[in-house]
């Protein structure tokens, strides 16, 4: 496994190939005092391996308790973040969890299909919430109100 | 109505307004430029052009004078390829109103795209005496259209991965300067001064995209400008502007100048060499000594190839098949847009040549072709 974890304290696991990003997203996160384990991870094919691995490995795949919350972007190379929570959605995982999906735009369009437009009534059923980066102190609020 | 169809209609009249009589109408058919038949109820060629000919030999892979294909059944000389279209229509056959266009895969490689018109040939009491048959190549302007097609689609990415691009930073800016902002309220300073070095970065990161976004409008001009030039200034311009960049390492480049000249368009192959070594550079082995980029230009019976290999980590086979996509990256470890090899086999295409990659690691090697200007 490429050393592209960077473990902080549990509950959420940050995927966004952008390490500034995922640097905001776990500050802001952090500062609302109130979610436990922050993962990161800028490798989306890693990231994905860890649920995967958990199915057979259970909570060690994680190093502890499955993230609660994962904060998925979804423009990334190798796994887009949709087809990345699709992915997530066929392996049954059987702890609460909850995915929401990041973009930079107000649409959600597929890297490799961009012609087609993902509408919100559409989103598939494994994505909880869609949001706009950048990750702000009241969204971050909101979301631990909601998932926590 | 199209051009070509209005031209078709503007035949047929001719045809049958200003011929009264078959040999008139014989005649008329071998005058035109367009390749055309007459044939009789029973698709026996009673008439053809010699622009039949020289299309029906191309398509048959065989020589067909205008005189060998009269007297020729249709069906049997050109139906398997262009296949007749005429319905019945009481005791009649009667053609199509449109025109049909047939893809043929020709035995000798590649592809034509045929349009046939057929249309009906009445005499002046209205008895049916056959069929004028015209047929257009117009295997350019599928090209053409495939083309713009390829265009239109290349324009949607573009505009698709630009918004991303584009919004990408400034949120990332706009969510660094929230930071600062709750920082401020709370009156801690300590992490400031990194978000605004972080604000910084993404600035630089818009900056390059708009380098590139530059280099890629450079890259879709039409016309080239040939000179004959040296190739080691050139590489050696190219090694001085890299290396004033600080935040590059020193790189080793080595040229193996067979071909101390090239013919070719210089704009276009210092940007051609100025990606791939930055993505040497960029990519280079942290478990290498040192990067090692060498340069090997020698003069192939076509033109010139020229081969840039380096020491550094190599291509990973999951993402060798897309490198030369447009915002393909490679690695999200490092800066990017995933323009720069889009940007290399584009300039090479509008130079008519090759660009393959010929090893993926250890040595990393890519291949140009450039043929003689």
């Amino acid at each position: 496994m490429p050393d592209v974890f960077k473990s902080h304290t549990g509950g959420v696991l940050i995927v966004d190939d952008n390490p500034i990003d995922i640097d905001i997203q776990r500050r802001v996160m952090a500062r609302t005092n109130r979610v436990g384990h922050i993962d990161t991870c800028t490798d989306s094919v890693a990231a994905l391996a860890r649920y995967k691995n958990y199915a057979s490995q259970g909570e060690d795949a994680f190093g502890g308790p499955p993230p609660r919350l994962l904060l998925l972007d979804l423009n990334m190379p190798r796994i887009n973040g949709l087809d990345f929570a699709l992915a997530l959605d066929q392996l049954d995982l059987d702890f609460e969890h909850h995915v929401v999906l990041l973009t930079s735009s107000k649409t959600i369009k597929i890297p490799s299909n961009p012609v087609s437009e993902v509408k919100q009534p559409d989103y598939p059923d494994c994505i909880s919430a869609h949001l706009i980066k950048p990750m702000m102190r009241p969204m971050a609020e909101r979301l631990v109100h909601q998932y926590f | 109505m199209n051009a070509r169809a209005l031209t078709t209609v503007q035949l047929t009249q001719q045809v049958t307004t200003t011929s009264t009589t078959d040999l008139a109408v014989i005649e008329l058919i071998r005058s035109l430029r367009v390749p055309a038949l007459l044939l009789d109820p029973a698709h026996v060629v009673r008439a053809c052009n010699g622009s039949l000919g020289k299309m029906a030999s191309e398509l048959l892979a065989y020589t067909c004078t205008e005189q060998q294909i009269i007297g020729c059944s249709y069906d049997e000389l050109l139906g398997a390829l262009l296949p007749h279209t005429t319905e019945p229509n009481g005791l009649e056959q009667i053609a199509p109103p449109e025109p049909v266009t047939h893809r043929i895969d020709l035995t000798t490689g590649g592809q034509r795209w045929i349009e046939s018109d057929w249309q009906n040939w009445h005499s002046e009491n209205g008895v049916h005496h056959g069929y004028i048959v015209f047929l257009r190549d117009i295997s350019q302007d599928i090209a053409a259209d495939k083309l713009l097609r390829d265009a239109n689609e290349e324009l949607t990415q573009v505009q698709y991965h630009l918004s991303h691009d584009l919004a990408a930073p400034i949120a990332s800016a706009r969510g660094l300067l929230g930071l600062v902002t709750d920082d401020l309220a709370a009156g801690i300073l300590d992490e400031v001064p990194e978000f605004v070095s972080e604000t910084e970065q993404q600035l630089q990161r818009l900056d390059r995209l708009v380098s590139d976004l530059m280099s890629l409008a450079r890259a879709g001009v039409a016309n080239s400008t040939v000179s004959e030039f040296a190739l080691k200034p050139l590489i050696d311009e190219i090694a001085s502007q890299l290396s004033l960049n600080p935040r590059e390492l020193e790189t080793s480049v080595t040229l193996h100048d067979e071909c101390s000249h090239l013919r070719s368009d210089r704009v276009r192959i210092m940007q051609i060499l100025t990606n791939l070594i930055s993505n040497s550079r960029k990519f280079q082995d942290p478990e290498e000594p040192a990067p090692d980029i060498t340069i090997r230009a020698t003069r192939s019976s076509q033109g010139v190839r020229i081969e840039v290999s380096d020491n550094g980590v190599g291509i990973d086979d999951t993402a060798a098949p897309g490198m030369f996509d447009m915002f393909t990256r490679g690695s999200s470890e490092q800066p990017g847009h995933g323009l720069g090899l889009y940007i290399v086999r584009k300039h090479i295409a509008k130079l008519g040549g090759q660009l393959q990659a010929v090893s993926l690691r250890k040595p990393t090697v890519f291949r140009i072709d450039l043929p003689d200007a």
